[in-house]
């Protein structure tokens, strides 16, 4: 009897600690030093990513009086996006902003404005200087005019990376040796265009079958979307204000067209239904593919790989005036409006972002290029502070800064497409309607025809709040 | 007065005077008020907001919450994706039947046997064991295209996870399910066929009926409140599958179910709460609808009164 | 007293009938039939493909992150990184035991009071008598049917309104966790009402309840006892159904003091590389381990229950 006593009372004790220990803290109330601050902090990444933010995190309390205390760990990032909007109402002090979901967090106004001059918190321009205007001008947001790119800074950039063509040299140079030195490497700097490009991998990958006649190789893995029809003159929207539908421009539909016929035509990439069940970065890693994808931040895992790499622009579409544009994604740092340790969490973004020792830290490391313009430009090209050589990989660095330079004349760089929008499922929609296209069953420009309505009205769904 | 009403009622029943009627019914109000608060608190306050989310364009991010009436279901029956999820969701609870035919196979099986059925138990019950994120994670590899584990053992090349062909994908995630429900089944059985007496077989050995005879006639009905039970959490269990759509199929089209569709077309794209609310209110009146018709069948709802 | 009832009904449970010789039993009818060997080379087969992925998972730990996705496939790893169940138990990225000690508190509270309120409810259904029985009961079962995604949004609200989400301690982070599941599992409930009806016979509650037995008595010295098998199983189901669960979880649990075990293992998922695969493999095996003690433990319970059932025809 008395266990059982026992039993019908641990709840009501259960009960009782848990209102002891509720937080009574007025909510409105800012902790004006921001001394030994407990900021709580949400992110994701991968395991590494998580011990090199806390590796961030201690430094900047060895060098600093005020000390961060860090609550939140990372967590998944398929259900992050998720689990921020169902804690919208109570936000953490800290977290990430992917920039294809800035536009609605920043219409809503649970971000607080990072440059309002007129309070005592805020970014001087002085401080903002030295980092890429293409970086801080992402996160610019005009709440009157709903404008990207221009207005009030809710956010500073946690990297800024472009998105670009990497070729497996060792697998590559077999190739041209068993061709008889009739393919040759490609250049580093002049992009190919969408034929040449077509055609080079069509020559490896008749090379690549005579090499590995058992295991199947390809030429390339798979092929992004978003830099065929950048390169191609073409976007996603059309319109001053990027709400009108572009998918029936026959610019983007040959763009489309160049990356079916990859696998209809020249049979140098897998089918979707192969892409899907092995993703071309493990392709890649077990050296099953020539060609992929990066951004700096696979720099961490491809330094492990056993073979040579590089990285070359992507191509560019056959007209004149197409120009090479990879797209470059970004993830911010933003703070809660609601935020009761504003002062605190403002300096230690700072710090993240803005900071040398951050941003020299982020690249050594392999997990970016540095936000800091003038050393992506010097150091990080340079491998200043790398001594290993494996960690010097890929050797054209340079292309990173020029894509997001805009310097080079024949390379650009652009936002991705789900950043112009306040939601990410027209493109998530239009990617899935894209199937027919892959496996032939529709030419991309038949599909236009009859995607394009969709598409906008996909487009004024997401616009009914703004 | 009301309360000296309650104190005298107190007191009546610690001195025994009530009759034997009046306390067996104040005692069992006693036994199940508990998880009748759980009830009130958790489930149905839940739903009620849930309800109301569902008429309301609520979006947390923006902030707003404006009644829309039926809009949020009207956008939900005609958008192809939740149809196709409804429709994938129903097929994958093929899944359910399989498994349980084949965990009372096992069950009697193992019943059957003197040695060994410890391990043999053990081994049929480690799917259910290990963790669901391991298990998706294995089952990607196993059901992989380029030389996955399946196709290398049968020497076949199929594209079980793909777009191009969403049958395989279900009938991937079937197996999985099947593979990872028989332990759980088997158990269940187990212990539920302690409850039939020895004697009935004996007798039914007597008259000479075969075993499989006994199976139909015996085993199975006198296992019907197992296999009713099963039914009904494997159904209530399978409308609400999302691991499987999303780690196992990797998001493909021909493996989205509701739940899958709640979170990432509902929460997860655009905050949509109102779509998403719809969509899991929607998904809870046609699990109890579905609940109902099967527990008006059935004899253990008879026998409460 | 109750004992004494239970001493008089003891002729009439049928598991008290001569026992036949179970060996002998057994020989007699399978002497010379195939068909009985065939079923034992079906299933042991069905047990080879039910570990099969099992083993894969455990080769897979001991393997380097390229040879885990290196296509074609390796099956044996080329050089068994054993290593790794220790980097599993220490490594920061899991804080294995912490992690263990969450998911330990949250099963040993949830798991004892809920089946303490879950058995009671369940007797009452059984074996009592009350007004708004059916009503009530059908109240309980829409508990069950509601999907978790219908509620889990006010309830994260509500927890958040009473400062038990992202809270600086890590216990009252688990709460949300906990405080549902004390007051019952309906699921439970269900199954144990059909159980109690069978298990127990109303002859011996009858002369309980003559004999001027609190109804608490008699459930937890009829009802309880024999009921035994078919709780055991429930519990079991539970306690592994926790141990799993890692939606729930890895929504309320963000801090890294207060995360679940699975919730640990999950977030080894989220890098776009391969490289803690093997880690990831390693813990869920380690974290298996239990579940499987807690499986072999229990299973004696409901499976060689067979002489203490009180058994209705």
């Amino acid at each position: 009897m008395r266990k059982m006593r026992a039993l019908i009372a641990l709840p009501i004790l259960v009960l009782t600690l848990a209102s002891c220990g509720r937080n009574e803290d007025n909510p409105e109330q800012e902790n004006p030093t921001g001394e030994g601050a407990n900021i709580s902090f949400f992110g994701w990444g991968s395991n590494e990513e998580q011990a090199n933010f806390k590796k961030l995190v201690n430094y900047y309390n060895e060098h600093n009086e005020k000390k961060i205390h860090v609550i939140y760990s990372a967590t998944d990032s398929n259900n992050y996006m998720v689990s921020l909007s169902i804690k919208s109402e109570n936000l953490p002090d800290v977290f990430y902003m992917p920039d294809y979901s800035f536009y609605s967090w920043a219409a809503s106004g649970r971000l607080m404005r990072l440059d309002d001059t007129s309070s005592s918190l805020s970014i001087s321009e002085e401080e903002l200087d030295p980092i890429w205007d293409k970086a801080v001008d992402m996160y610019r947001f005009d709440k009157n005019s709903l404008t990207l790119g221009s207005g009030d800074l809710y956010g500073l950039p946690k990297d800024l990376g472009p998105y670009t063509l990497v070729y497996n040299k060792d697998l590559l140079e077999e190739c041209i040796e068993s061709s008889g030195g009739k393919l040759a490497l490609p250049s580093a700097t002049e992009p190919m265009t969408f034929t040449e490009f077509s055609e080079y991998c069509a020559a490896i990958q008749v090379e690549l079958d005579k090499i590995s006649p058992d295991v199947k190789k390809y030429a390339v893995s798979s092929y992004e979307i978003m830099p065929a029809v950048y390169s191609n003159n073409s976007d996603f929207y059309k319109g001053e204000d990027k709400r009108t539908s572009n998918v029936s421009d026959p610019n983007f539909y040959e763009a489309i067209q160049f990356i079916a016929d990859l696998n209809l035509k020249y049979r140098a990439m897998p089918s979707a239904a192969e892409q899907t069940t092995t993703n071309g970065f493990i392709r890649f890693q077990s050296g099953n593919c020539v060609f992929t994808n990066m951004g700096p931040w696979d720099m961490t895992s491809f330094w492990n790989l056993d073979f040579d790499f590089d990285v070359i622009p992507v191509a560019k579409g056959d007209d004149k005036d197409a120009k090479s544009t990879a797209w470059v994604g970004s993830v911010a740092y933003c703070i809660s409006q609601k935020s009761r340790n504003k002062a605190a969490a403002l300096d230690f973004i700072k710090f993240l972002s803005l900071s040398e020792e951050s941003n020299r830290m982020n690249y050594e490391l392999g997990q970016a290029m540095p936000n800091i313009e003038e050393m992506a430009k010097t150091d990080f090209v340079n491998n200043v502070g790398i001594d290993d050589e494996a960690k010097k990989r890929p050797e054209n660095k340079q292309l990173f800064v020029d894509i997001v330079s805009g310097e080079n004349p024949e390379i650009n760089g652009q936002n991705r497409a789900a950043y112009f929008c306040p939601s990410s499922t027209p493109y998530n929609n239009l990617l899935d309607s894209l199937n027919t296209v892959w496996t032939g069953q529709d030419t991309a420009e038949e599909w236009a025809a009859h995607y394009n309505a969709t598409f906008q009205k996909n487009l004024n769904d997401v616009y009914e709040f703004f | 007065m009301k309360k000296n009403k309650i104190v005298e009622f107190c007191k009546d029943f610690s001195r025994k005077k009530l009759s034997l009627r009046q306390r067996e019914e104040f005692s069992a109000y006693l036994f199940v008020l508990i998880p009748i608060i759980g009830f009130l608190i958790f489930s149905l306050a839940s739903i009620c907001y849930s309800f109301y989310y569902a008429f309301t364009n609520f979006n947390p991010i923006l902030g707003v919450s404006k009644w829309v009436g039926f809009d949020n279901f009207v956008d939900l029956f005609s958008d192809p994706k939740f149809l196709d999820a409804c429709l994938n969701t129903v097929i994958l609870l093929a899944s359910i039947p399989i498994g349980v035919t084949l965990g009372l196979l096992l069950a009697v099986y193992l019943k059957k046997l003197a040695h060994g059925s410890m391990l043999l138990s053990l081994l049929y019950y480690l799917p259910a064991v290990t963790s669901a994120v391991a298990i998706n994670v294995i089952f990607n590899y196993i059901f992989k295209g380029d030389y996955g584990i399946l196709n290398e053992v049968l020497g076949i090349n199929l594209y079980w996870i793909s777009e191009d062909d969403g049958g395989l994908v279900k009938l991937a995630i079937i197996i999985k399910n099947v593979w990872a429900s028989i332990g759980s089944t088997m158990i269940l059985y187990l212990s539920g066929l302690n409850n039939i007496p020895n004697e009935y077989y004996e007798a039914a050995d007597v008259m000479g009926a075969s075993k499989w005879q006994q199976l139909v006639n015996i085993t199975i009905p006198m296992s019907n409140p197992t296999t009713f039970y099963i039914l009904v959490t494997g159904i209530i269990g399978g409308l609400q599958s999302y691991a499987d759509s999303q780690i196992l199929a990797q998001g493909v089209s021909g493996g989205r179910t509701i739940v899958y569709y709640i979170w990432t077309y509902g929460i997860g794209n655009n905050a949509n709460f109102g779509l998403a609310s719809a969509a899991s209110v929607f998904l809870a009146l046609v699990i109890i609808a579905l609940s109902i018709i099967q527990f008006s069948r059935n004899k253990m709802f008879k026998k409460v009164r | 007293m109750v004992k004494q009832i239970l001493e008089n009904h003891k002729n009439e449970m049928p598991s008290n009938m001569p026992n036949f010789s179970r060996k002998k039993y057994l020989a007699e009818k399978y002497a010379g039939k195939t068909w009985f060997i065939i079923c034992t080379l079906i299933v042991v087969f069905g047990a080879f493909i039910m570990v099969f992925p099992y083993l894969w998972m455990f080769l897979s730990a001991l393997k380097t992150p390229l040879e885990v996705v290196k296509v074609p496939m390796v099956f044996f790893p080329t050089d068994p990184n054993w290593g790794i169940f220790t980097e599993a138990l220490t490594s920061d990225k899991l804080t294995f035991f912490n992690s263990l000690k969450n998911t330990l508190i949250i099963e040993v509270l949830v798991i004892t009071v809920g089946t303490f309120f879950s058995t009671l409810c369940a007797f009452a259904f059984a074996k009592m008598n009350f007004r708004f029985k059916k009503t009530i009961l059908i109240i309980l079962m829409t508990s069950m049917m509601i999907p978790y995604a219908a509620v889990m949004l006010p309830q994260y609200r509500t927890f958040m309104d009473m400062g038990w989400v992202a809270s600086d301690n890590w216990f009252i982070n688990l709460l949300p966790l906990i405080v549902p599941g004390l007051f019952g599992n309906i699921s439970m409930t269900f199954f144990l009402i059909t159980a109690m009806q069978t298990a127990i016979n109303d002859a011996i509650i009858e002369e309980a309840k003559v004999e001027g037995c609190s109804w608490f008595r008699i459930y937890r010295s009829i009802g309880l006892p024999l009921a035994r098998p078919a709780i055991a199983a429930q519990v079991i189901f539970w306690f592994v159904g926790i141990w799993n669960d890692y939606f729930a979880p890895s929504i309320y649990l963000t801090n890294q003091e207060s995360r679940t075990l699975q919730v640990a293992i999950q977030l080894l998922t989220s890098g776009t590389d391969n490289s803690d695969m093997p880690l990831l493999f390693a813990s869920a095996f380690l974290a298996s381990i239990p579940t499987i003690i807690i499986f072999i433990l229990c299973r004696k319970m409901f499976i060689n229950m067979n002489a203490n059932s009180g058994i209705k025809g």
